[in-house]
Formats: structure tokens, C-alpha cells, sequence
């Protein structure tokens, strides 16, 4: 059997063809659900900060809303300074009726 | 071209329309990052990625280009961009001249065996893809679409965003530099 002479230049062109007719390789099936997988918690990454963000907005008015309902009620003492500076502000009002009703002058 | 809905559902983060997507696509990805970075584990990390940016960058796309042309430009940047941080780390001892003539020898120990490869042609294709490794981005990417992934000039074009000479003039100069690369190892090797 004759044998075929090396031919550097002949072996790099054959080479060179050694692509034609290729065909696709297929991605590994478990590849979509790790694809999926870290799609998703990338998504519940995402959500976790927005959503603490709202229980916590809404925490924050929730407890705005208790300490103005208990500073600001007229209840207990609060209710008595309140009674307080009524009365006071009759006592005012009597003594300017008593001072215009005896023609303006003071004693 | 996709159906404008499709694009519409991957747009408003539609988990069904993104699995479609992965159906359709995700072979494309993965043969397109094991064609460039010849290692079957990081075309897998890779296509991963790939379809992580598309997820958050869906929204900016803009139909201009059909979807498998911007997946090939996603993935082809991904990989470039993987390559130079490999690369980054280890010195070679690479020269390109300006013309983009490769002045480099086949690096040894180069084992990518393609899948897709017929059995006879094995041997010779993993001489080739050792060849590819060592050409410049830009002829890397041509010529890896052009022939491992078969698209025409034209679609090189529209995911390369170049003129239809400058592809042609990529992909001949690319051949001619495997070819010079291959003549070196076989004078080498005889």
C-alpha cells in the first residue's frame, strides 16, 4: 500500500474543514432549571426589601398614630389643665365685664 | 421576528414567556459560549449568565433586531469579556501585528472536543479550535458564527453592529492566520 506523503500545508487546509457539517450542541436539560431557579431567587431578592419596606411604613404610621391618639386626648390630667385654663380664661372674661361695668376705673 | 405579545409578556417579567424563551433559545446560548470559551462548564456558567442579563435587560429591547441576534451579541460579549479576565491573569506570549496577523503558536495541551464534530473529524477539530484560541476578538467571534454556529455574513453583521466588507475581510483574515497556525504545528510536528 502506498503511503501518503506529510504535507504540513494539505493537513492545515483539511484542518481548517474539520468544522464543516458541525452540528449544534445540545445545553444539558438540568441547565433551564438552575437557569430558572436563580432567576427566581434573584426575583425574591428583589421583592424582600419593597415588602419589609411597606410592613414597615405601615408599622411606623400605625405606631405614629397610637402615641398622637394618647398624648393629644383630652383624658386624666391632660383633661384637668384643660378644665383648668377654661376656668381661667372665664375669670379673665369676668374681670373685664366687672371693670367695664364700673364706668372703666380700677380700685 | 418574535411576536410583538411574546416580547411584550418577557417585557412585563412573564415567568412563562421567559421559559419559552429558554426553550427556544438556550442551545443557541450554550453552543455559542462553548464554541468561544471551548470549555463545556463555562459555557453552562456562561449561558446561565447570558439569560440572568437578558432577564434584567429585557425591558430595553427595543424589537430594532430579531431576539436571536441580540442573544448572540449578549452571549459573544459575555464571553469576550470572560476571556479577558482569564487572560488577565496569565501573560502569553501572544503578538498581534496590526494588520492582525497572529504571530503565535498552538498552545499544547489544548483538549476541546467539540460534540458537535463528526467522529472522523475529531482529532483535526481539536487542532482548530486550539488555532481559534489564539486568534483576536474580533476574528474569534466571526469566525466562531460564521462557522460553528453557520450564520450568514449578513447576520455576522447585524451581531457584530459592523459592515458587511469589514466581516468579510474578518473572517478571510481569520482563515488566513489558522491556516498559518496549523502549517507552523504540522512543520513542527512532522
Amino acid at each position: 500500500m502506498e503511503k501518503r506523503s506529510f504535507n504540513p500545508e494539505e493537513e492545515a487546509e483539511l484542518t481548517l474543514k474539520s468544522l464543516d457539517g458541525i452540528s449544534r450542541a445540545d445545553a444539558p436539560g438540568a441547565l433551564d432549571e438552575k437557569i430558572i431557579s436563580s432567576i427566581e431567587s434573584m426575583r425574591r431578592g428583589k421583592m424582600r426589601p419593597a415588602k419589609w419596606l411597606w410592613v414597615a411604613g405601615i408599622a411606623l404610621m400605625l405606631i405614629n398614630g397610637a402615641v398622637a391618639f394618647i398624648y393629644l386626648s383630652p383624658s386624666g390630667e391632660n383633661q384637668e389643665n384643660t378644665a383648668v385654663s377654661a376656668q381661667q380664661s372665664s375669670t379673665i372674661s369676668d374681670v373685664g365685664s366687672y371693670y367695664f361695668s364700673e364706668g372703666g376705673a380700677w380700685y | 421576528m418574535e411576536d410583538e405579545s411574546f416580547i411584550n409578556e418577557l417585557q412585563s417579567g412573564d415567568s412563562g414567556a421567559f421559559r419559552k424563551l429558554l426553550k427556544l433559545y438556550r442551545s443557541l446560548v450554550y453552543n455559542t459560549c462553548l464554541g468561544m470559551l471551548q470549555h463545556a462548564e463555562d459555557a453552562e456558567d456562561m449561558t446561565q449568565e447570558v439569560f440572568i442579563e437578558v432577564y434584567r435587560s429585557v425591558k430595553n429591547f427595543r424589537m430594532e433586531s430579531k431576539m436571536s441576534t441580540w442573544l448572540y451579541r449578549v452571549a459573544t460579549n459575555k464571553c469576550l469579556d470572560h476571556l479577558r479576565s482569564k487572560q488577565r491573569g496569565k501573560r502569553s506570549g501572544e503578538t498581534v501585528r496590526i494588520d492582525g496577523e497572529v504571530n503565535v503558536q498552538i498552545p499544547a495541551g489544548h483538549n476541546f472536543s467539540h460534540p458537535g464534530v463528526a467522529l472522523e473529524q475529531k482529532e483535526r477539530a481539536k487542532i482548530l479550535f486550539a488555532a481559534i484560541s489564539c486568534l483576536p476578538e474580533n476574528q474569534k467571534v466571526a469566525f466562531t458564527l460564521a462557522k460553528v454556529e453557520g450564520l450568514s455574513y449578513q447576520e455576522i453583521c447585524e451581531v457584530m453592529q459592523m459592515k458587511l466588507p469589514a466581516v468579510e475581510s474578518l473572517v478571510h483574515r481569520a482563515k488566513q492566520n489558522l491556516k498559518n497556525l496549523l502549517k507552523n504545528y504540522y512543520q513542527s510536528e512532522k
